[in-house]
């Protein structure tokens, strides 16, 4: 469950000061498949970072399950990224001289507890993504959609609860766009939360739930038909 | 969580073999320029402090039966007390080690006379082989004394160079005769020039004749004063004590006197020092050269690895996970770049030293104390680029082109 | 179409620019050549400082002295005292001559020396007699190790008074304080006023402390009956003057002596000829050792500069696919990198030029050393240091631009 109340992001900038996100309340059941959209500079990144906790918030209280971000520590923050959240980079972020499976094992390396047979864990998520025969390939011998399953299997590999992904398709073609939409959704279908940036309507069109920033502030929330659709998220416009 | 990180290191510093390589460079080549420059430096300097210990007679102690003050500067003719037997010399070798050489010293003024000129007071010494090693004076001209002509007592003269240009100005000395006291001797060799004494003799104005020559011309009855060559400049002053006792109890005739030569040693002690400090100031550059490109390179490198970085703690890295993950590879990488460096530098080294005609001793010294100050190096200048790397931000990090 | 002074501008305009955002990989690149020329230039500096330092400290041993000695009688007549004839020739107007005509002579001391028997109570001593100036203590670096040397009015007056040396002194009073005590030389009766501080034996083996001194008048009015001198001992201002002083000294005194050509000198001029040549190996083994190492250094410094380069150039093949990408001409980006490896390298050189002149000083002035500053070494470094600093600079770029901007962009 994750909860945003009130939340402004601020940089300095001389006199100017730019408020990225501007008292944006929030909130957010697990399970949930929510695309978040906005015209460039509307914060939607920002939003995004916030709630992988790779970036604090100026002002405002940011809970997840009852835990409140704003209290930990740099390394409390670590901990969460490592075990909590599973991120997926535009650009993939693959490290270029490792292999598709050690690229898979690096949260492990930072985690409390790791699994008693990494390889063996590591290998079932590439399985998970479809790529079981590439394990030992370097990025640069994959293709952009093979290399943003690699992405996704590492995000997963530590079992997170939620995934944020920034614009995991922008980098690819229309087929390999679907493929890893299909892959997310599949994923969302298995318990997992889906928090998704995108700016491609037809990727959005997918999601159940769809936010849409402007200047930092929620503009607009469209929930599912279903019904019990606000009783999941909440958005304070 | 360390063994991960230690691992970790080890796999980054392989994936990237180039980067390894250069970040390696700067600690290879501070301590290949530190073992050069120790080795290099100490050759010179036993060389400077040998050439010190060979100036005239630095390496040698002088042994009297009577004590000094019994004449102007330096021995003269015999005496009228018991002397030192021949045989009681030639042993000493053998009863205290470290001395290199036994110089008995016959000394006398005699008259030297060749054709119608005449020269009065001039010093002769009746020598032995030893004569060249101890007193470090070699013949100009000609040659010394044979063995044969030592041993034989023959009749020939090595002539010092202000005798020469006294008799035979202009004309070549070797094969000439000159008479002293009355006796003749042909001439077979001219000493090279030495100038003025300490005490304003002029040491040039000498007559050499073997043993037992100048016994038949001035009949000591044994020798009245020994130069003693030691090996070790640094227990000369032990040898003289040790030789002294030695002697006296060969000596019936009581007490003998022992000199060593003071002004040297304090010229020694401060060449060495005046040497020494130069070379420590010499080691501190290198080991500063070396620390500072490596400080630059791995400060460098770690900025190329900033999205790297960011990724890392993206997916739950700490601060302290990264900082010791570049700590670890900045040892790993010390280790092994001190190890190479002290290769490089020990085969330089022997490049070297063969042009300069060096000696150089490699001891275990000098590799350990490279290799314990690569590792200073290493993590003195590596800590603070690590420290940096850890504190990025991951949201600028891995927003950057690295 | 822009003018070709504006293009210049705005290339310069990008190249500070650039800088300014490297600013790391352009510090270092500039610490490369700094490093290099201060090294070398402070090595090379503090290596001729020790040698003058060693120097220095030979020259106490006498590398820098001449004694100039009246030659030999050729007749056979016996001299007083049983000691060898000289010429008469050697006298003390020669001195004033001599300083007046060679510059490089810093002191000049007449001497007469003569065998002498001391008598002091029952003891009899024989011993050499030195009968000369104050300046002679100086020029043979003596010292007194009790009460005091003649003064100069002593010596105008031609008073009795005498310094014995450290043996002698032991030979006739043991180890009882002589100063004030009266002794007799070769029978005349002399005050003794001071006693030598011991030397010990010279590199020859002789014993320096055999030796009494005492006013050259006295010796030569109640001792000698004598006006001429057996030897002049003169200090040359430094070792490196000493054949130039000796050539002077015999070329001068020939033309007081009124000597004609042919005609052989009737005095000798001699040098410590082992301790000069013992000087000049010392001196040799360093400057061997300096030169060695201001290369090594050199290299070192050149090894580093081209690392740091070289590091970052994956970076910079980015960042010139990038540039390419959007129109940059192949002779534009060399254009770029040369004029940025020159502000480098000039400000580099620059601060390593001045670095290079006050470390070797501030470590000399630490090491109580003279300060030298080797120029040759400073400009040699320098140049070298930019070259390599330049052709460091430029080539990763070269390299870089005859990439196809795709594959360099790629290369991030």
């Amino acid at each position: 469950m994750i909860k945003l109340d009130k939340v402004s992001k601020v940089y300095a900038n001389g006199h100017a000061d730019i408020i990225a996100l501007n008292e944006v309340s929030l909130q957010v059941a697990p399970g949930i498949l929510i695309a978040i959209q906005g015209a460039s500079g509307s914060g939607k990144s920002t939003l995004l970072n916030i709630l992988g906790c790779l970036d604090r918030p100026t002002s405002g209280m940011y809970t997840v399950d009852d835990a409140d971000i704003g209290k930990l520590s740099e390394e409390g923050m670590a901990i969460l990224r490592n075990q909590k959240f599973g991120f997926v980079f535009q650009s993939f972020h693959l490290l270029p001289r490792y292999t598709a499976l050690e690229n898979v094992m690096l949260p492990f390396l930072y985690s409390l507890s790791p699994p008693a047979n990494p390889e063996q864990t590591a290998t079932e998520m590439l399985e998970r993504v479809g790529l079981g025969n590439r394990a030992r390939h370097l990025p640069g011998e994959l293709s952009g959609g093979q290399q943003q399953r690699v992405a996704i299997a590492r995000a997963l590999v530590n079992k997170p609860t939620i995934i944020l992904a920034d614009e995991p398709t922008g980098a690819l073609d229309s087929k390999s766009s679907q493929e890893i939409m299909d892959l997310l959704s599949e994923l969302n279908a298995d318990g997992m939360t889906v928090i998704i940036i995108t700016h491609e309507p037809g990727i959005a069109a997918q999601c159940p739930y769809m936010l849409t920033l402007a200047d930092g502030r929620i503009h607009e929330l469209r929930v599912p038909d279903t019904g019990r659709g606000l009783e999941k998220v909440v958005a304070y416009l | 969580m360390r063994g991960r990180l230690l691992g970790t290191a080890i796999r980054q510093l392989r994936s990237n073999k180039l980067a390894t390589l250069l970040m390696a460079s700067g600690i290879i080549v501070g301590i290949a320029m530190l073992t050069v420059v120790i080795a290099l430096g100490q050759g010179t300097k036993a060389r400077i402090l040998e050439r010190v210990d060979r100036m005239g007679t630095a390496d040698t102690f002088t042994i009297r039966t009577t004590p000094w003050g019994e004449g102007g500067g330096g021995g003269s003719g015999d005496h009228g007390g018991i002397l030192l037997g021949f045989q009681d010399i030639v042993n000493l070798h053998e009863h205290v080690p470290g001395v290199s050489a036994v110089l008995p010293t016959l000394n006398a003024r005699g008259t030297v006379t060749a054709g119608v000129m005449v020269l009065e007071g001039v010093s002769v010494q009746g020598v032995s082989q030893n004569f060249q090693q101890v007193r470090n004076w070699a013949v100009q001209a000609g040659v010394f004394f044979s063995d044969f002509d030592i041993i034989e007592g023959a009749r020939a003269a090595v002539i010092g160079q202000a005798v020469a240009n006294h008799f035979f100005a202009g004309e070549d000395p070797l094969g000439k005769s000159i008479l002293v006291e009355g006796f003749q001797l042909e001439v077979v060799g001219v000493l090279a020039p030495r100038g003025a004494t300490g005490s304003g003799r002029n040491a040039d104005e000498i007559v050499l004749v073997p043993q037992d020559a100048f016994t038949k011309v001035f009949q000591p009855t044994g020798i009245s004063t020994v130069t003693v060559q030691v090996e070790n400049v640094n227990d000369i002053e032990r040898l003289a004590q040790e030789a002294k006792a030695y002697l006296e109890t060969l000596f019936s005739g009581g007490e003998l006197y022992v000199r060593i030569p003071m002004s040297t040693v304090g010229t020694r002690q401060e060449t060495s020092n005046t040497f020494t400090r130069y070379l420590t100031i010499v080691a501190a550059v290198a080991l500063l050269i070396g620390g500072i490109i490596m400080m630059n390179l791995t400060s460098l490198s770690i900025s190329a690895r900033t999205r790297e970085i960011g990724l890392r703690k993206a997916l739950g890295a700490r601060n302290k996970d990264i900082s010791l993950q570049i700590l670890f590879e900045t040892t790993i990488i010390s280790i092994f770049a001190g190890l190479l460096g002290v290769v490089f530098g020990y085969l330089l080294k022997n490049i070297l030293a063969a042009r300069l005609e060096l000696q150089t001793v490699m001891t275990w010294h000098a590799p350990v104390t490279g290799l314990f100050f690569a590792i200073v190096i290493g993590l003195f200048f590596g800590v603070r680029p690590a420290n940096r790397a850890a504190r990025l931000d991951p949201v600028t990090a891995l927003r950057s082109a690295g | 179409m822009e003018k070709k002074f504006e293009i210049h501008v705005r290339v310069l305009r990008l190249v500070l620019k650039s800088l300014a955002t490297n600013k790391k990989r352009c510090l270092f690149a500039v610490m490369g050549i700094i490093i290099g020329i201060t090294a070398v230039t402070t090595l090379v500096s503090l290596g001729q400082s020790t040698q003058q330092a060693l120097a220095q400290e030979l020259e106490k041993l006498g590398t820098n002295l001449l004694i100039i000695e009246a030659a030999r009688n050729p007749n056979t007549s016996r001299g007083r005292g049983g000691q060898p004839t000289t010429v008469e020739t050697l006298v003390e107007s020669d001195i004033v001559v001599l300083t007046e005509e060679i510059s490089d002579i810093a002191f000049a001391a007449p001497v007469l020396q003569m065998q002498g028997e001391l008598k002091a109570g029952a003891t009899v001593v024989k011993t050499s007699v030195i009968a000369t100036r104050s300046e002679f203590m100086t020029i043979r670096n003596l010292s007194v190790a009790a009460g005091r040397m003649f003064l100069d009015e002593e010596d105008a007056a031609a008073r009795r008074v005498i310094l014995l040396g450290h043996t002698v002194s032991g030979q006739l009073f043991g180890g009882i304080d002589p100063l004030g005590e009266n002794i007799r030389v070769n029978n005349v009766l002399f005050e003794v006023i001071g006693v030598l501080a011991e030397k010990g034996l010279d590199a020859n083996g002789e014993d320096q402390d055999d030796v009494v001194v005492i006013p050259l008048t006295t010796a030569q009015r109640r001792l000698a009956g004598v006006k001429y001198l057996t030897h002049i001992y003169v200090r040359a201002t430094g070792t490196d003057s000493l054949d130039v002083v000796k050539e002077g000294i015999i070329s001068v005194l020939r033309t007081t002596h009124h000597l004609v050509e042919n005609e052989p000198s009737d005095f000798n001029v001699l040098d410590q000829a082992e301790l000069v040549a013992a000087r000049t190996d010392i001196l040799g083994s360093v400057e061997d050792l300096v030169r060695i190492l201001a290369l090594v250094t050199l290299l070192a410094g050149g090894l580093g500069i081209t690392a740091v380069q070289l590091v970052s150039i994956r970076e910079r093949t980015w960042e010139i696919g990038l540039h390419r990408a959007v129109g940059a001409r192949k002779k534009d980006i060399v254009n770029q990198y040369l004029i940025e490896a020159m502000i480098l390298g000039g400000l580099g050189g620059l601060s390593g030029v001045a670095l290079g002149l006050i470390a070797p000083v501030v470590i000399a002035y630490i090491l109580a050393l003279q300060p030298v500053i080797a120029w040759s070494a400073l400009l040699v470094s320098f140049i070298i240091s930019m070259i390599i600093g330049i052709i460091a600079g430029i080539y990763p770029a070269f390299y870089a631009s005859q990439l196809d901007p795709v594959v360099a962009l790629r290369t991030a």
